[in-house]
């Protein structure tokens, strides 16, 4: 077969493909960018009606020196596109650890625990950007990419919370209202769950953060702080089958909040998420005004 | 799932058909297998953890087939679920390499996966170790062709392996090497060598980042120049790319290069060595997002000696993708069995130094601080050398044949070790390691090796003791015993003996081990590219096998 | 994938057995480097006569060993066989430029070459260092062995001379 193919004929055959080669890599293959670096938003975040929101949850820890770099891209999100970013900053793992006089805050939770074990991260900072999918874990510097596509997308279920802080009690509750606006897959609808979440903003405490000197800052402040969930952290089951605009899902829960939990800094993230496929299909953040 | 089935179906059917028409077909049917398994108890003490499914197990195994210039082979993985402190994005089983490649004469052409370095790696360099859970290989198309002596052209586009699928850049690079003793009659016969070489590399990935305007292509340069004369030797390389925003680089606009240059001189008994390497933002992956050993296109040699010794592996040199100058040199000599100081058999002296910094880093003004994201990020002085130390190792090294039987290995080294730059904890620490160790053999094929090393370090986890005992029965068997003391640890309950047993059997090419024992937390590196080992406590078996 | 399989099979039995080939050897066309920076393909190495190929690195231990072992015994084995004793460093860029001066302080006296991104170990399935294949005069692989304990240069002694004398 080889023989018939005289050598000349190959050498010129392969000489061209060398030749389309260089050409592609060489002619096409280099973007200079010139500053500023910075993506215009002026025009940027018309409201419609129901918007897919963001669920970011940011794994982090307060000896962890790069993981202000993901705090940081969650604050630009959140300059840009408001309340339709969705963060959760979970503190687990080795970096959250409660070691010496300076990192003596401790942020753990039990379910943060429940997490770590699930999840068996290798590194952190480490997230997940609307999914909660094991095979999903994005880097950091995903996160703007991945909710980029996402918040270009319509909602497919509607939620709404409204809450009522007992004082004395230090008692949360919260109603919520499930109604599907779009058409959700037939596998969704027997594994929808919605899961609760209570965070805190506004913490003043270290964080190691290897873009300062020194290093170890103090009075860093620690934003969408894991505080607990309504429930267990993988949610509850809901049937949005005989739901629509007139009848809507309503849920009264609650939590109680814990002595040095500012409620007036404590917001409520809500999500509905496919068991199935781990992917979140709407989520809300609720900010506190007490 | 149909997909695997089919595949594997038709392996075994290719398998089989080869084998039973192995009479009329000349080609070679090739492979290896390797099975690791380790058990895990949780250890609060020492930080081991459980695992819920009790038994952990990594496993490959290749088949090859080769024919004169053509050769295609396979690869099939399978870890259930994947050790601790790799990565558990291996979790699975699958196919994650095959190819086809055809040689002739002039001509080389490779389609599928594909594993290449151009130069000394720091463009591109694909490569897999499997004990790092690193694997990035091109799965795409290559092509070499060689038109006269001498002159050698690679040209190859792809995406590299991550994990089960393939990342999300595409890979496009050619590489030219022109050897002039090969090229020209005239200096075919010159003790001069001379040869010169360079590589273009380009990534695509598509920017849909609403906060940065990124660049979508990133172009990268190489340029080297190699000359020898009798036991003289220079290799040097400098490397540059243009703006590369990444999560490496906390996403600044700044240019990037890197130089090498190594020079060495051997002659009988005596070898010398003089490596000097600058880099600069030179961290090249084929997804910016990406970090630790996941899609790294360039692999940036560290500049420093690699140690087998268990307490001389504690704190290892990782590379500094972001900056580093370092300097490394070592005389290797031996003196003459006979002589005054060799001795009866002669005794090998070898004495190394490293040393690395950071580069300069100056603000580019008086608003944009050092790195700052969205910045051309810093500025630097080629020629200056940045204040903070990253590493120094100075060591010296005897290996002496006292007798028939017995042989000897005494080691110092004096290490720095930037251990917040290196693991983001603790600071520079400081330590002496001594290591003595013995071979006796006693009897024919009988023999016994003692290790005593230890570590002395007022930082981090402070004193360390080690004594290991090993005896072989060649060429089958081998025994061994360790026991790492954490003896000067600050905090007193976690002084603790991490012992650790072995047991080997090794026949031909056919290797089974198990063992059983504490495994410290430690840092596992292979060429500058480090994983977290994780403490463990339990069995683990290990079989390996070629054919 | 699977016209990778259906283009393999193909080539395995209607094409292969068309090929003619000059030489015959068990070592595939992968090219290694001498320590002068020259390129060659692993099939033109060996000489008419049976060689040894021993895989090492310079930061391996058992490697070191094994090379010193043999360099000891090297001239009696010389004295007593004509056969090719090769080894291949796989050591990667960091190390690859003391493997020179490495083996010429410890005054070893083999054929040298480098394999710095393990192709050629890759290809003939070593999965770690040392590994030592023996091939007899025609090219065949006729012996192999993974690691080094002492004495080892024993076994790889019996199994040159059982090679020579066919």
């Amino acid at each position: 077969m080889m023989k018939w193919y005289g050598k000349y004929k190959m050498m010129k055959f392969t000489r061209s493909i060398l030749l389309l080669l260089f050409l592609l890599t060489i002619g096409y293959a280099c973007d200079y960018v010139e500053a500023p670096y910075f993506e215009n938003h002026e025009t940027g975040g018309e409201i419609e009606d129901v918007q897919s929101n963001v669920l970011i949850l940011d794994f982090t820890g307060h000896t962890c020196k790069s993981c202000p770099k993901a705090h940081r891209i969650i604050h630009q999100l959140t300059e840009v596109y408001g309340d339709r970013i969705v963060p959760v900053a979970f503190h687990l793992g080795y970096f959250a650890r409660v070691s010496g006089d300076k990192y003596s805050m401790d942020f753990n939770t039990g379910e943060g625990a429940e997490l770590e074990s699930y999840y068996n991260f290798v590194s952190y900072p480490i997230g997940l950007v609307n999914t909660l999918s094991k095979n999903s874990l994005s880097p950091y510097p995903s996160w703007a990419t991945e909710s980029a596509g996402i918040l270009e997308k319509e909602a497919l279920i509607a939620i709404d919370a409204t809450y009522q802080f007992d004082q004395v009690a230090s008692k949360l509750n919260v109603d919520v209202s499930l109604i599907p606006v779009g058409t959700l897959s037939e596998e969704c609808g027997p594994n929808l769950r919605l899961a609760m979440y209570l965070t805190e903003s506004h913490i003043l405490a270290w964080q190691k953060d290897e873009d300062v000197t020194p290093m170890d800052v103090e009075n860093y402040e620690h934003n969408h702080v894991f505080r607990k969930a309504f429930g267990s952290i993988w949610g509850e089951s809901v049937s949005l089958d005989d739901v629509g605009i007139s009848n809507p899902l309503l849920l009264a829960r609650s939590v109680t909040f814990e002595d040095s939990w500012l409620p007036q800094n404590s917001s409520v993230v809500l999500f509905v998420y496919n068991s199935e496929t781990m992917e979140v299909i709407q989520s809300i953040l609720v900010n506190l005004e007490i | 799932m149909v997909k695997t089935k089919l595949i594997l179906a038709s392996v075994i059917i290719l398998f089989f058909s080869v084998s039973s028409r192995a009479q009329e077909i000349p080609g070679r049917i090739s492979g290896n297998f390797q099975l690791d398994a380790q058990t895990y108890k949780a250890d609060t003490l020492i930080g081991a953890r459980a695992a819920p499914e009790k038994l952990l197990l990594n496993s490959y195994a290749n088949i090859r087939y080769d024919q004169g210039g053509f050769s295609a082979g396979l690869r099939f993985e399978a870890n259930l679920n994947t050790l601790q402190g790799i990565d558990p994005a291996f979790d699975g089983v699958g196919i994650p390499y095959y190819f086809i490649r055809y040689r002739t004469e002039d001509l080389d052409f490779t389609v599928g996966d594909f594993y290449e370095q151009f130069g000394s790696g720091i463009l591109l360099r694909t490569w897999e170790d499997k004990f790092l859970g690193v694997d990035n290989a091109i799965r795409g198309f290559r092509i070499r062709y060689t038109p006269k002596p001498g002159i050698q052209i690679t040209g190859l586009i792809g995406k590299q392996r991550h994990f089960w699928e393939l990342g999300e850049g595409i890979v496009r690079g050619l590489d030219g090497n022109i050897s002039l003793n090969e090229l020209l009659p005239s200096l075919q016969t010159s003790a001069t060598r001379l040869a010169f070489g360079g590589s273009f590399v380009s990534k695509y990935q598509a920017d849909g980042d609403p906060l940065y305007i990124l660049p979508e292509n990133v172009g990268a340069w190489a340029y080297r120049f190699n000359l020898s004369r009798g036991g003289f030797q220079l290799e040097s390389e400098y490397s540059t790319k243009i703006n590369d925003p990444s999560a490496d680089n906390n996403f600044i606009y700044k240019p990037g290069n890197a130089i090498l240059v190594n020079a060495s001189y051997a002659t009988s008994g005596l070898g010398v060595n003089l490596s000097i390497k600058r880099v600069d933002n030179m961290s090249f992956r084929s997804d910016r997002n990406q970090n630790l050993n996941k899609l790294m296109l360039g692999y940036l040699p560290p500049n420093s000696k690699s140690y087998t010794y268990s307490l001389m592996t504690l704190y290892p040199y990782a590379s500094q993708a972001n900056g580093e100058i370092g300097i490394q040199t070592e005389i290797s000599y031996r003196m003459k069995s006979g002589s005054l100081l060799g001795g009866k058999y002669g005794t090998q002296i070898t004495l190394n130094a490293s040393l690395v910094n950071d580069i300069d880093k100056s603000a580019i003004n008086d608003s944009i601080s050092i790195g700052a994201p969205g910045s051309l990020g810093y500025k630097s002085d080629f020629f200056k050398i940045g204040d903070d130390k990253f590493y120094r190792d100075i060591n010296v090294e005897i290996a002496r044949k006292l007798s028939k039987k017995w042989k000897a290995n005494i080691i110092y080294q004096y290490l720095n070790y930037n251990q917040l730059v290196m693991e983001g904890k603790g600071g520079l620490l400081s330590a002496n390691i001594a290591v003595l160790e013995l071979t006796w053999k006693f009897k024919s094929r009988n023999t016994i090796r003692m290790e005593a090393q230890g570590l002395w370090t007022k930082e981090d986890r402070g004193n360390w003791a080690m004594l290991l005992a090993e005896y072989t029965i060649s060429p089958h068997w081998f025994i061994s015993v360790s026991d790492q003391y954490n003896y000067g640890h600050p905090e007193e309950v976690k002084r603790i003996h991490y012992l650790y047993g072995s047991v080997g059997y090794i026949k031909e090419a056919t290797r089974i081990q198990l063992s059983y024992g504490k495994q410290r937390e430690g840092i596992l590196c292979v060429g500058g590219v480090c994983r977290n080992v994780p403490a463990m406590n339990g069995f683990s078996l290990s079989i390996s096998s070629t054919f | 994938m699977k016209y990778f399989i259906a283009v393999c099979l193909v080539f395995t039995f209607n094409v292969l057995p068309g090929f003619s080939q000059s030489k015959k050897t068990d070592l595939p066309g992968i090219d290694i480097k001498t320590l002068d920076g020259k390129w060659v393909s692993a099939k033109t190495i060996q000489k008419d006569k049976p060689m040894v190929i021993s895989f090492w690195a310079t930061w391996c231990k058992p490697c070191v060993r094994e090379l010193d072992a043999i360099r000891d015994v090297l001239p009696d084995w010389n004295d007593e066989f004509d056969f090719q004793m090769v080894t291949v460093s796989v050591d990667d860029s960091r190390s690859e430029h003391r493997v020179a001066p490495f083996v010429k302080a410890r005054e070893w006296n083999y054929e040298f070459y480098l394999d710095p991104n393990s192709e050629l170990k890759r290809a003939l399935n070593a999965p770690t260092v040392p590994h030592t294949f023996l091939y007899n005069k025609k090219g065949k692989l006729v012996w192999q062995h993974s690691g080094f304990t002492e004495g080892d240069e024993d076994e790889l002694y019996e199994k040159l001379l059982e090679v020579t004398k066919k």
